[in-house]
């Protein structure tokens, strides 16, 4: 990084990191709305963890299902009756609807899926199968 | 529908997916992903927290999303007037993760109030990820007469 002309030039790099160390959002606003909620996966040695960020919703309001080998995750939250549509002064997020697809690799038992709603978080974890789990290491004895 | 344009779209189906290989894989990740990720071609570290702000008989209420966080790491600081909000929770995790997409352990983000808000009464709750302020605002004084004795 150094070596480069641009970036050894104090006062340039110093603007340049600022610029790429941030988010666009950060820059422009973010004067879009998100309707996608973000995922991780966490891979431990017996299952696969989905962290769906969908905050504001119920649990009622989501909907898993398995087509084949994919996992289907969405919502789709109705607005309740005598609810007023509120007037936005600003909208970065919308969770309301939603859907999410995963394919599921073939080392998953699919009949293992469970779910759990907290913190705003949906918490999908699939368990692999006995033989994918992870093994931890073994002596094998010598007969 | 046209046949190919069927195939293609069973294609795109078939491919839609984290687990999905090749192609698909890529399409999905720009589609879902926020710009910013995009953009930047890095993962991010920290998400930047998304707000939303209604208007509600002269209180303004500003929902941040912040899932996963626990209500005792979130601190709501107002300085003159500048409401700011963060979290820095240091975390320490050997997760493997096979796709991060967000993480909101520490984050900070200010907004500016204006002039006629009220607040000594800004109050706040956490509900299901979402953190909720009331922000009332002050019926502002109209401009004062002076009368010419």
């Amino acid at each position: 990084m150094n070596t480069n002309g641009i970036a050894s030039n104090p006062a340039f790099g110093k603007i340049f990191d600022e610029l790429f160390n941030r988010s666009i959002s950060d820059i422009i606003g973010t004067d879009f709305t998100t309707e996608s909620p973000s995922v991780n996966i966490i891979e431990t040695d017996e299952s696969f963890e989905i962290e769906v960020a969908a905050p504001g919703l119920t649990k009622k309001d989501f909907d898993i299902s398995l087509i084949k080998d994919h996992l289907i995750i969405s919502a789709d939250r109705k607005t309740e009756a005598g609810e007023s549509a509120p007037t936005f002064k600003r909208k970065e997020y919308d969770y309301k609807k939603f859907s999410r697809k995963f394919r599921l690799p073939n080392t998953v038992d699919k009949e293992s899926v469970k779910a759990k709603y907290d913190l705003g978080i949906l918490r999908v974890t699939v368990d692999k199968t006995p033989e994918a789990k992870e093994k931890g290491p073994r002596t094998i004895e010598i007969n | 529908m046209h046949t190919s344009q069927k195939r293609r779209a069973h294609r795109a189906n078939r491919n839609n997916g984290f687990f999905a290989p090749g192609f698909g894989n890529i399409i999905n990740e720009i589609l879902n992903s926020p710009l910013n990720e995009v953009v930047t071609d890095k993962p991010k570290k920290h998400t930047y927290p998304q707000a939303n702000v209604i208007s509600q008989d002269g209180t303004y209420i500003l929902s941040l999303a912040i899932p996963g966080v626990a209500k005792e790491d979130v601190s709501i600081n107002i300085e003159k007037n500048k409401l700011t909000i963060k979290s820095e929770v240091e975390e320490n995790t050997d997760a493997k993760y096979r796709l991060r997409e967000f993480n909101y352990a520490k984050f900070e983000r200010a907004f500016n109030l204006s002039d006629d808000v009220d607040t000594d009464n800004i109050s706040a709750k956490f509900e299901n990820g979402v953190l909720t302020i009331s922000i009332p605002t002050v019926e502002e004084a109209g401009p004062q007469k002076v009368e010419i004795a």
